[in-house]
């Protein structure tokens, strides 16, 4: 009798913990951020803005759905605090959801606020549960809150858009963990994707000219240079290219070489794989980086009109190929030595792994070091398909 | 016999790999990379190393009384007080260890997964379900490890398999880049838990074949650290040495950055899963070894009736911690020398050395 | 909070104080509820809001001068 009364009083406990799950949230019942941006205001205090998923716009089959008819899939909101959390707070009290974070895409920083210093921001990143450490990590010219507010013509929000272009690394592109790994080394300075928000295409249709005209979307433009955490100054995409090349990050695009006889006239060499190995050389005074970069390509495009499909012919191409990855190195050297005077290709980790003791002695003042550097590029060039063609529809006999 | 449940060797060596390895791998990795940076995974050679020599003088110590548990033997070899007095500084660092253990677990799933669930809560519910495996014997609770271990461990393995895309060797270079003390000091972390092995020395008597004691506790070491060593050089090629010793649940966040194909991602709760599956594990054989040494320590002919009242007694104790600070830097700096010097060396040491002079117990193990 | 404590102790007593007695197991019994009463004296206290001091604090204190080389 006792030990039944014993087990009622226990069960009686046991329905009141196992009811249900404590902290639960129902899907009915979240905001899904997509999308952060943070921004400085004109009075210092932070703006935090979130693009969130309209759920209504993702029910139904994927992508498609007349345009016109389509409801907006976002909504863009901001509220301002002294802290990522508190303007966060301040934010809940406008969204009519609880603030899901776990889906979200993209943080993009705006221009002032990388100014004044990124780990104002991205600490709340790292350390709260729900964003992940695989979120893109992005700096606009301007204000994050207008890269936000743009919409995608192919994507259903503008945060995955830009999620999708660095995914694909179109462009330089970060994680929001590899930029905090950046910021926690001495051996390398911070880089993050530079975005803007630009008018590109339309949508055309019958007598829709006026209603779609074109609008600003999402685009890669570059890289962010940092010092420490404080944004110092900006790469184009051009200067972006040899900043991938002199960091060994996977490589997409194309190099343009003139072509070998008719130099006016430009042959495209699209890059399949690369690679870059970092060798640095220091006797206690001279320090030397020798870069060897190996690059893979097949030849996509010819404007001239002599015949390419020579292993002579080749053998020039690749030369010229080479050179030209190595003038896209020396601009970004010349950009990262020159005017910014910061290493952002880690060559200082390449030189604490070489040479550890001297790394003891140079790693507090290693950006000097670095701009004092001297730096050697080679690059071996394979070319292995030359596409459909061998040479271009001609009348000539050569 | 207070435990009448015979144990074969292979759940002998899970048990014994549960023992260690659920709280090592959870914040662990970050004191070890701390300190040794880039050489961690040495330190955790070295820490294994040290683990297997710990392990044999446990069990050397034990097969000299194959039929007796730490509690009846430290008396027969100190004499009845002295005795009494080791007993009772083990029944305090079980439980309060097992205590430490089930804080540890609260807080990480109170950061990772359920922040408004109050700590206290957890607690009730894994102390019941705790309470009831030890109170069906240590058979129970070897069984128990023994379906669940192996899955567990698959799992983790899968995981670092999957997050292979995204590490990168260079992190781990160069070597030998610390010098020898601060590797040392990485070391000592993960040496005060494979330590822990010394529980060991509650099981041996109640296994089938005791004589294959040395090589239980041999395996699950070296299996374990093995583990660890693996845990952190996975952490440590993710992170980097600098981002590796931030995060207060390492291995945790290296689980969220798998992603494949943008399709196989947000494995999170499958750490979770072996957290808590592990943790009830752990703390159930520092559970089971504080109440059978308390039943045998009061002379008692039946460990069952003390089983809920420790588990009270654990929730008490686990309700002191005040804050995940406290019990980091515990467990980074106050738990080593602690657990070391008294509990895993210092005593069974004493105890091997008294029992030489004197004479006492079998010499031919 | 501490209504669930003593829901559990009683729960708890009633479990297993029967069967102890009907065996006369007395020692069992004695042990039983010592160890019951160190476990409410700690958690009771704590649930009402009492801060009880930290064996954590002792133990670091106690090993201080080991603990700083492991900062």
């Amino acid at each position: 009798m006792l030990k039944k009364i014993a087990f009622f009083l226990l069960l009686a406990l046991l329905t009141g913990i196992l009811s249900g799950c404590w902290s639960r949230k129902e899907i009915s019942e979240i905001a899904i951020v997509l999308g952060t941006g943070v921004d400085l205001t004109e009075d210092g205090r932070i703006r935090l803005t979130v693009q969130i998923a309209r759920p209504t716009a993702f029910v139904g089959g994927g992508e498609a759905g007349a345009v016109g008819t389509e409801a907006p899939a976002s909504w863009v909101v901001s509220a301002e605090g002294r802290t990522v959390e508190e303007a966060e707070r301040y934010l809940a009290m406008k969204v009519p959801r609880e603030l899901y974070w776990g889906h979200n895409v993209i943080l993009v920083i705006g221009e002032e606020m990388a100014k004044k210093g990124t780990r104002m921001v991205t600490n709340f990143f790292q350390r709260e549960r729900q964003p992940r450490e695989n979120a893109w990590l992005m700096v606009t010219k301007g204000e994050a809150k207008d890269f936000l507010e743009t919409y995608s013509d192919l994507a259903k929000t503008s945060a995955q858009a830009a999620g999708f272009l660095t995914r694909m690394k179109t462009c330089y592109a970060v994680q929001l963990r590899e930029f905090a790994e950046m910021l926690a080394s001495k051996g390398v300075q911070p880089t993050a994707t530079r975005v803007e928000a630009k008018k590109a295409g339309i949508t055309p249709g019958p007598g829709q000219e006026k209603v779609f005209t074109a609008h600003k979307q999402v685009e890669l433009t570059g890289a962010a240079v940092f010092k420490e955490d404080k944004l110092i100054g900006w790469l184009d995409a051009y200067q972006t290219r040899g900043l991938l090349w002199l960091k060994g990050e996977a490589m997409k695009g194309a190099v343009i070489v003139p072509s070998p006889a008719e130099p006016d006239k430009n042959v495209s060499i699209r890059i399949l794989r690369g690679s870059t190995k970092v060798v640095p050389e220091y006797d206690g005074e001279n320090l030397r980086f020798n870069v060897i970069i190996k690059v893979e390509g097949n030849m996509v495009d010819q404007q001239s009109r002599e015949d390419l499909a020579r292993p002579e012919k080749i053998k020039a191409l690749k030369e010229a190929v080479a050179e030209a990855i190595r003038q896209r190195t020396a601009v970004a050297l010349e950009k990262a030595q020159g005017e910014y005077g910061v290493d952002i290709f880690g060559f200082g980790e390449a030189f604490h792994r070489k040479y550890k003791k001297a790394w003891r002695e140079l790693k507090d003042r290693w950006d000097e070091e670095f701009t004092r550097a001297e730096v050697n590029v080679t690059v071996d060039v394979r070319i292995r398909e030359i596409g459909l063609l061998t040479r271009r529809a001609s009348t000539e006999e050569k | 016999m207070l435990e009448k449940g015979k144990i074969d060797s292979n759940q002998a060596v899970m048990l014994m790999v549960s023992l260690v390895l659920p709280t090592a791998i959870l914040f662990v990795p970050a004191i070890i990379v701390k300190h040794a940076r880039q050489d961690a995974w040495l330190a955790a050679i070295v820490a294994l190393l040290g683990g297997l020599l710990i392990a044999r003088l446990v069990v050397s110590l034990s097969l000299r009384f194959p039929e007796k548990t730490l509690f009846e033997y430290a008396q027969t070899i100190l004499g009845k007080v002295p005795g009494k007095l080791v007993g009772l500084l083990y029944i305090w660092w079980f439980l309060y260890t097992g205590a430490l253990i089930m804080d540890e677990f609260a807080s990480f799933l109170c950061t990772a997964i359920m922040p408004e669930t109050p700590p206290v809560v957890l607690f009730l519910v894994g102390i019941a379900v705790a309470a009831y495996a030890v109170r069906n014997g240590l058979e129970v609770l070897s069984r128990y490890n023994q379906l669940l271990l192996p899955i567990l461990l698959g799992l983790l393995v899968i995981t670092f398999l999957l997050v292979t895309k995204d590490m990168k060797a260079e992190r781990l270079l160069p070597v030998f880049d610390q010098s020898a003390p601060a590797i040392l000091k990485g070391a000592a972390v993960p040496l005060s838990w494979l330590g822990e092995i010394v529980l060991f020395a509650m099981i041996i008597p109640f296994l089938q074949k005791p004589r294959e004691a040395h090589r239980v506790a041999a395996l699950a070491t070296l299996f374990t650290g093995l583990f660890f060593a693996i845990c952190t050089v996975v952490t440590l090629s993710v992170f980097g040495p600098n981002l590796a010793a931030h995060w207060v649940f390492p291995v945790y966040n290296t689980v969220r950055v798998v992603s494949i194909a943008n399709f196989l991602e947000r494995l999170d709760i499958i750490i979770v899963a072996v957290w808590v599956f592990g943790g009830f594990a752990k703390m159930g054989v520092f559970y089971y070894a504080a109440v059978l040494g308390s039943a045998q320590w009061l002379g008692l002919k039946d460990y069952r009736p003390l089983v809920a009242p420790v588990g009270l007694l654990l929730i008490g104790l686990a309700l002191l911690c005040d804050n995940i600070v406290d019990l980091l830097d515990f467990a980074a700096r106050a738990w080593p020398p602690y657990a070391l010097i008294v509990f895993e060396v210092g005593m069974p040491l004493f105890l091997m050395i008294v029992a030489l002079v004197r004479g006492k117990g079998e010499s031919n193990a | 909070m501490v209504l669930v404590f003593i829901i559990v102790s009683i729960a708890i007593i009633l479990l297993e104080a029967p069967g102890l007695v009907k065996k006369k197991m007395w020692r069992e019994l004695a042990a039983f509820l010592a160890y019951l009463s160190l476990g409410m004296a700690l958690v009771i206290p704590q649930a009402l809001g009492v801060k009880l001091p930290n064996p954590t604090k002792a133990i670091e204190a106690l090993f201080r001068p080991l603990a700083e080389l492991l900062k």
